[in-house]
């Protein structure tokens, strides 16, 4: 479950045995999570499975039943660490009378700032106006979710918690949020993201946290997921014993495995043509060939699907 | 604390109920004065067409100076906890409604923070409109010609600290009531029900079936109502202890419910 054991970097966000019960129903269940300094770990499940009471538990807006939570190496409860972090939580809080500039202005005097210049920055930065005179009420849930992360970024935080910060932007914000989180990253901050939009979530996630029924089944890094998620040359055969084989024989470089009763799978082939020009010369009938990528959403599903569901096709294919 | 009341002052500014609020309670001031010179004019309501109720109101009024018109334009029948009451629930909910309270308790983990902050917030809005209808007040008296004489200094200063303090305990109240339903209705309903006496006149009526009575010299709403005109001795401090006593019971109790619950 952890990262790394001998893990060098210091962790942004520990949690140590954190739990969440609401009445009889756990929703998170002794959750140990690490999340590294300077890493974009996004955060995944499905709905329900415990991912907002998480982020909130980490965010003080939730209280454990038990366990720990540590944010850079201090208890969350702590003043210094608090001001550590940012957060945008299920929908942006903001004051639907108010403009985009006068909420930063109320946010910058919560934590206590007195350069407004700064929130004017941060509003052009998500590609708001400060000069905007219409209130936060007429704002499209896409300028909401933006102001919601401006009013996240206030205060320079050092770790960025999202839940879902994509929710309702158009495909040019989506990209341009994704930009801003990889520029923040690379100046040292550290995201926290939860985002049913896997295929977002895997351009730009350098470690990743699966969570199935408050429980966190999974938790891997970016080379690690890759590796799981390896390409793959698919070929549907008549006879795939023997296809096997011949393959084995012919490219003894590669590694070829039989998914089910036709079909094999062979993991480091470059270029199929030839291949099926070689089986089709030894007389094996090719009904069907391609390359297949698995993307974190098929990973992720099978993952939901029930634990260890990649394992255990890796243990069909074995038998075959 | 203190950057939350800087936020919560920053945003009273800028809500419009406030204005509305205000500007109901000057109205109400207005209609008081007019009325009192309606009977008091002897061309208005002539005595032969008064009923004996009116009549007894025209004695009464004769007795009247501006501490008992600043009372009576507002503060005597619980308006002015009322309306209070009401911007106070209006203001703490949307906290809550909006989200905008995640970012807070994200920030302030310390809840009494929250819950002092709101409470300075509604203290100052409350001398502020208390403040402002005593002047109004003056002046309105002042444009019918002085239709009541002036009252001492000392009165109406003793008056005000009274005042003020008996309604910190009911924005107290209020604040509490939000942080437990979290619901601007159910602010804006205990509002009607409690600030305007209503709840207690009920209460009083049902425990007079049994010759209990007393509590109620210790209510807040029946200190606001029936305290005294003018300070006369220690005794007359009743009302401002039994504020300050609930503003620190509803407000401790306000830190306990933001601390039990989660946001």
């Amino acid at each position: 479950m952890e990262l790394s054991k001998e893990n060098p970097i210091p962790l942004a966000v520990e949690t140590r045995a954190l739990t969440k019960k609401y009445k009889k129903k756990i929703a998170v269940n002794q959750m140990n999570m690490q999340v590294p300094e300077g890493a974009i770990y996004g955060f995944i499940g499905r709905n329900g499975a415990g991912k907002s009471t998480t982020l909130k538990m980490l965010c003080g807006l939730a209280h454990p039943t038990e366990g720990e939570i540590s944010l850079y190496g201090k208890p969350s409860h702590s003043p210094l660490a608090a001001r550590r972090i940012g957060c945008l939580i299920e929908s942006a809080g903001i004051y639907p009378n108010l403009t985009a500039r006068q909420n930063m202005i109320m946010k910058s005097k919560c934590i206590g700032l007195t350069d407004e210049k700064k929130a004017d920055d941060l509003l052009t930065l998500t590609g708001l106006s400060p000069a905007e005179p219409k209130k936060a009420k007429t704002f499209s849930m896409g300028m909401k979710q933006r102001l919601g992360i401006a009013l996240a970024l206030l205060g320079n935080p050092d770790l960025l918690i999202l839940d879902e910060p994509i929710n309702g932007l158009d495909p040019k914000g989506v990209r341009e949020i994704r930009q801003l989180i990889l520029k923040l990253n690379q100046e040292g901050k550290t995201f926290l993201i939860s985002s049913h939009i896997l295929g977002e979530l895997s351009k730009i996630s350098t470690h990743y946290g699966i969570i199935q029924n408050g429980n966190l089944v999974e938790q891997l890094e970016r080379e690690e997921l890759e590796r799981n998620c390896e390409d793959y040359f698919f070929i549907q055969v008549d006879d795939p014993r023997r296809a096997l084989a011949l393959i084995q024989e012919y490219r003894p470089d590669i590694r070829a495995e039989a998914e089910d009763g036709s079909t094999l799978h062979l993991y480091g082939l470059q270029e199929g043509g030839t291949m099926n020009r070689y089986l089709i010369e030894n007389r094996i009938q090719v009904y069907a060939s391609g390359f297949h990528h698995m993307d974190l959403e098929e990973y992720f599903l099978a993952r939901m699907d029930g634990a260890g569901a990649t394992e255990q096709r890796k243990e069909t294919k074995s038998h075959v | 604390m203190f950057n939350l009341l800087r936020m919560d002052l920053y945003r009273l500014k800028r809500t419009k109920s406030l204005y509305i609020c205000l500007a109901f309670l000057l109205a109400m001031t207005i209609l008081a004065y007019w009325m009192t010179w309606r009977f008091q004019d002897p061309e208005g309501l002539g005595a032969g067409e008064m009923s004996l109720a009116l009549q007894s109101t025209v004695e009464t009024l004769k007795n009247y100076d501006l501490l008992m018109m600043f009372r009576d334009s507002g503060i005597d029948g619980g308006v002015f906890t009322t309306i209070t009451g009401i911007l106070a629930a209006l203001f703490v909910s949307l906290d809550f409604s909006s989200g905008f309270m995640k970012n807070i308790m994200a920030l302030h983990r310390d809840r009494w923070k929250y819950v002092a902050s709101k409470l300075l917030t509604a203290g100052i809005l409350n001398f502020v409109f208390l403040a402002a209808l005593l002047v109004y007040n003056l002046l309105v008296n002042t444009c019918f010609g002085t239709l009541v004489p002036n009252s001492a200094v000392d009165s109406l200063a003793f008056y005000f600290v009274h005042t003020w303090t008996v309604s910190m305990g009911f924005s107290a109240l209020f604040i509490l009531v939000i942080l437990l339903t979290r619901s601007s209705a159910m602010g804006v309903a205990a509002v009607l029900v409690l600030g305007s006496g209503l709840g207690q006149t009920l209460l009083l009526n049902f425990t007079a079936l049994f010759h209990m009575t007393e509590w109620c010299d210790y209510t807040l709403y029946a200190n606001l109502a029936y305290g005294p005109v003018r300070y006369s001795g220690m005794a007359d401090w009743k009302g401002a202890v039994v504020g300050l006593v609930f503003s620190a019971v509803y407000s401790l109790l306000g830190c306990i419910v933001l601390t039990r619950r989660d946001i």
